[in-house]
């Protein structure tokens, strides 16, 4: 579905070199801190800004050969950008209708019933909630086949984002070849959605797994300076320097628990995940 | 594209207000004004700068991002923004002429066949504002893009006066060599003054094009 090969784009102080594959059916999460390079690679993926080295690949297509028709089974939710907040949802629809050939207005409008979301109101009156789930709706209305979502949960409440994961979970379920990329700097909000994960940091991927991989093998080893000496640390990816002691993560989750009974094991989320891959020493 | 002109005509809607004040200035004048040709020029003038707006609005709060995401192309982008310009310049243009026409026909005070003369006139005119705007205003942005079309003229001015300045010195009388200029007739000049207009117009599309090429977003 979408195919980044040494992907590489260099600013002054910032350099991003990565490469990453979304297959079809999968959605997959681009997760890291802010300033990783998340926005940059999405930017290369549509398009937005040139690269220096590196290839894109979309629907088996080279980025420099796409074409307006292959632009419209993208769906698109950029963070910073979206129609000019002066217009409204009325004066949109007809945009959309002559941009897109397959754009379902029944069913963008049931939405949009569904969501409360005023037709009449400029955009940038709308709430932060409401601004995101119009950005979503309008990505999913035109039967894309990939999504690339930048950033869709920032700023929102519990019950915002759980209606946005419901609306790409629906979006999954239409067809088995839907896919999702999405980013966000806080994994936990796509932990119930993602298959996959990439963990980027410094314009790098540091990480790829599976999300029930990462759930059910990694965890995280808490020991005091004596455990550590004796531990074996074959398996630890990263170790942490605690007030206790020592944090070790591990991507061998089992072998601990056979050979370590008396150490604390925690299984942990994405996110103290993320911090040991970033924060901890190799 | 159809899509693009349609997002501009609703953003146009928006300036109704200034629509409506620049409507009232320009029917004020034509009603009072001994002279309606002013009015017709001032109008016309006045609308072609419109459309230029129309980028400052793609632009703000980062839209362009958004937009360039959207099934459309830059060089598309461009080639609307130039089609936009153009349908909005005929309408006013078009309504423009017709209107001092018929004041001009009740008033009984100008001639009809000079008010349609100095209307053509203002077409070519049209064309070299837009084909020098648009370039500045997609290359710098509203703000930036305004401050770069002045100094620009400025230095136009500048080097002409230089020019000047130097034939001065080499004591080359140029009000003369204008005046044995060979003299044109009116039709002659229009075509000339024409022509110059629409290869401005396409080496400026061709610019703007370039320019956004290049952009990121």
């Amino acid at each position: 579905m979408l195919k980044i090969e040494n992907l590489q784009k260099n600013y002054k102080n910032f350099s991003l070199n990565c490469s990453m594959e979304i297959k079809p059916g999968y959605v997959t999460g681009l997760i890291g801190q802010n300033g990783a390079g998340k926005s940059t690679t999405f930017k290369a993926i549509l398009g937005l800004i040139s690269i220096d080295g590196g290839m894109v690949r979309v629907f088996d297509k080279d980025l420099k050969d796409f074409n307006v028709e292959d632009k419209e089974k993208i769906g698109i939710v950029l963070s910073d950008s979206g129609f000019s907040g002066y217009l409204t949802i009325k004066d949109i629809i007809p945009v959309l209708s002559n941009l897109y050939k397959c754009f379902d207005k029944e069913f963008f409008m049931d939405q949009i019933r569904k969501f409360k979301l005023p037709i009449d109101k400029k955009i940038k009156d709308f709430s932060t909630g409401m601004k995101v789930k119009l950005k979503v709706l309008i990505a999913i209305s035109h039967n894309a086949d990939l999504l690339i979502l930048d950033e869709p949960t920032a700023g929102l409440d519990v019950l915002a984002r759980d209606e946005l994961l419901e609306m790409l979970r629906e979006y999954m379920e239409k067809d088995e070849r839907h896919s999702i990329l999405i980013s966000s700097h806080i994994s936990s909000d796509l932990e119930t959605l993602c298959d996959d994960f990439y963990m980027i940091d410094e314009g790098k991927i540091i990480l790829h797994e599976d999300t029930d991989v990462l759930l059910s093998e990694y965890a995280l080893l808490k020991v005091d300076e004596k455990q550590y000496a004796s531990l074996d640390k074959e398996y630890i990816i990263r170790f942490k320097k605690e007030s206790y002691g020592y944090s070790c993560l591990t991507n061998q989750k089992q072998y601990y628990i056979d050979n370590n009974p008396d150490i604390i094991i925690e299984k942990g989320n994405i996110d103290e995940l993320i911090t040991m891959m970033i924060k901890g020493n190799k | 594209m159809k899509g693009l002109l349609v997002k501009d005509f609703k953003l146009l809607k928006l300036q109704r207000n200034s629509i409506f004040y620049i409507l009232i200035i320009f029917f004020g004048m034509a009603m009072l004004s001994s002279n309606v040709s002013s009015s017709l020029s001032f109008f016309t003038f006045v609308f072609s700068l419109f459309p230029l707006n129309s980028v400052s609005y793609d632009e703000f709060d980062n839209g362009n991002a958004f937009l360039f995401s959207l099934p459309i192309t830059r060089t598309g982008y461009v080639i609307e923004k130039y089609c936009f310009a153009l349908i909005i310049n005929s309408i006013s243009w078009a309504f423009a002429t017709t209107l001092v026409m018929v004041i001009a026909y009740l008033k009984g005070t100008n001639n009809l066949y000079d008010i349609f003369v100095m209307a053509l006139a203002l077409i070519p005119v049209v064309l070299i504002t837009i084909s020098v705007m648009f370039p500045f205003q997609l290359k710098f942005g509203g703000d930036k893009g305004r401050v770069a079309i002045i100094c620009t003229f400025g230095l136009v001015f500048l080097v002409v006066i230089a020019l000047v300045k130097i034939s001065e010195l080499f004591h080359i009388d140029i009000v003369s060599i204008f005046n044995n200029l060979p003299v044109l007739n009116l039709s002659t000049f229009f075509v000339l003054v024409y022509i110059v207009a629409f290869v401005m117009l396409f080496i400026s599309i061709k610019i703007s094009m370039i320019i956004m090429n290049k952009k990121e977003f």
